[in-house]
């Protein structure tokens, strides 16, 4: 049964991409987090 | 008790005046309601059997969007002349400014509805005039007055508050229109109220969740 | 992992999540019995009923995250509400497109405007409307405190919406009725089983939705401090 099937692949294909674009956004932040710390570093640094 | 009351008629009085000076808001939203029964009538092509079906609908789109035009008015003009933030500075409960404006967007609804009616028999030569749609309309426009007053509250602030508004009040008020629209379709087939009580009971039960859930949330909206 | 923003719990909920649901998958597809009239098609039943009262709920942990909100001011739940309608609304959307392919053959049509599915376009347009709402306002206080207001308001919505087919005549099937439900031990208990695993999946994105965001706001404060 063909609709049986699409509807399968939408429940899956939808749980997917909201998790994806979770990943991919907590990716960058992450990276991003990491950059601020470190240049939070460096002006600590040179105010000493 | 009382006081309250004096404060709420006193935003009431204050809308009325400031209005009746004018009759700027009154008027646009009368000319729109004809405009939309106008654009209804060549885009379904109103002709007599088809009218007693699509009238119940073609009059509450009417009011609907007609009160939209007239609840955007209402608090736009209070954000762009600094008029709100007068009023909260006064020592009353935000949510006696709420039954304040709520009531008053209330009558200018109310009387443009009452004017259109006649006028929509005229142009649908239809009975419309009747007690019974009266109470329906009433019992409708009590509701989206409620929640639209909340909502233009809201969005007066927003960016591109125009469209937020419709945006955020038509479909939140649909049940309400449905009730209406079909407790009117209903009455104007015959039906006496007791048969339409299913569709009165959405509506008042709609009025009275939205009108609590306005009164208790205002503050949130209004303070800066 | 703590240094990325989202913890070991939430990574290791989420598995077990997707553990879950194969297993459901297995109950639905496999052991669940073959309907007698609609044949393999009614299976769509298990994962549109779970997607549909999961969805359900977490419109109604909004409404108690919005409710919160306006009461205590903690930006915490106004990340729960926001976080709660991102993974309502994709619950939602699931359960309108496996029941329009269940209808397809079913009924003979993708759509049809009676009570139930008229109330759930209404649901769907309240919710998206949440998200815009909050994207046009530029003040963070006055974009919670709104999204908030409009998250208790949206919520009158919900119970209309669930009892639609009950309150009025319709095509939808009607399962749970006050004389009892028209489901064999075995499919019931495919039922319970596609609910329990797909609210654990709820929680599980909850959890990573809302540290996301926790995530988001550190990123913000810092690079804030860092640029004055």
């Amino acid at each position: 049964m063909t609709y049986l099937v699409a509807a399968y692949a939408v429940m899956w294909l939808i749980t997917f991409i909201f998790v994806l674009s979770m990943a991919i956004r907590q990716r960058h932040l992450a990276a991003e987090l990491e950059a601020l710390k470190e240049r939070l570093q460096e002006t600590k640094r040179y105010g000493e | 008790m009382s006081s309250a009351w004096q404060a709420v008629w006193a935003i009431v009085k204050k809308d009325i005046l400031a209005e009746l000076r004018t009759k700027e808001t009154l008027s646009m939203m009368l000319i729109f309601v004809l405009l939309a029964v106008f654009i209804f009538n060549f885009a379904f092509d109103l002709r007599v059997e088809n009218v007693r079906e699509v009238a119940p609908g073609v009059m509450w789109v009417a009011f609907v969007f007609a009160g939209v035009l007239g609840l955007n008015r209402s608090f736009i003009q209070e954000a762009d002349k600094g008029c709100l933030d007068g009023l909260l500075m006064t020592p009353v409960e935000r949510s006696v400014i709420y039954f304040g404006k709520m009531l008053g967007n209330l009558i200018f609804m109310l009387v443009v509805d009452a004017i259109s009616l006649p006028v929509f028999s005229v142009l649908l030569n239809l009975a419309l005039v009747r007690w019974d749609i009266a109470l329906i309309v009433v019992l409708g426009t009590l509701g989206f007055a409620g929640v639209g007053t909340l909502f233009s509250a809201m969005t007066a602030n927003t960016r591109a508050r125009e469209v937020m508004l419709p945006l955020l009040l038509f479909p939140v008020a649909l049940p309400l229109v449905l009730a209406a629209v079909k407790a009117t379709a209903g009455v104007l087939d015959g039906a006496g109220l007791r048969e339409v009580a299913n569709w009165l009971n959405l509506l008042i039960g709609y009025d009275v969740a939205f009108l609590t859930i306005s009164y208790l949330t205002f503050d949130y909206v209004v303070e800066s | 992992m703590e240094r990325w923003g989202v913890s070991k719990l939430a990574i290791v909920l989420h598995g077990l999540a997707g553990a879950a649901i194969l297993v459901a998958l297995y109950m639905a597809l496999v052991f669940a019995p073959t309907e007698a009239t609609m044949g393999h098609v009614q299976r769509i039943f298990y994962w549109h009923v779970a997607t549909a009262w999961v969805g359900f709920f977490a419109f109604f942990i909004t409404l108690v995250a919005s409710i919160a909100y306006l009461r205590t001011g903690r930006r915490r739940w106004d990340i729960v509400a926001l976080s709660s309608v991102e993974i309502g609304l994709a619950f939602a959307v699931i359960m309108t497109v496996t029941g329009s392919l269940w209808a397809k053959p079913v009924w003979n049509t993708w759509w049809t405007w009676e009570p139930r599915l008229t109330t759930v376009a209404i649901m769907l347009l309240i919710y998206a409307t949440y998200l815009l709402l909050r994207r046009v306002i530029e003040d963070p206080g006055r974009r919670a405190r709104f999204a908030a207001v409009y998250g208790i308001a949206g919520f009158v919505s919900v119970p209309i919406t669930f009892m639609a087919i009950r309150w009025w005549r319709t095509i939808h099937p009607v399962i749970f009725k006050s004389e009892g439900f028209d489901l064999t031990p075995a499919m019931l208990a495919a039922l319970i089983v596609s609910v329990l695993a797909y609210s654990l999946l709820y929680i599980s994105l909850l959890l990573l939705r809302t540290q996301l965001e926790f995530l988001s706001d550190e990123v913000a404060e810092l690079r804030e401090s860092l640029d004055e």
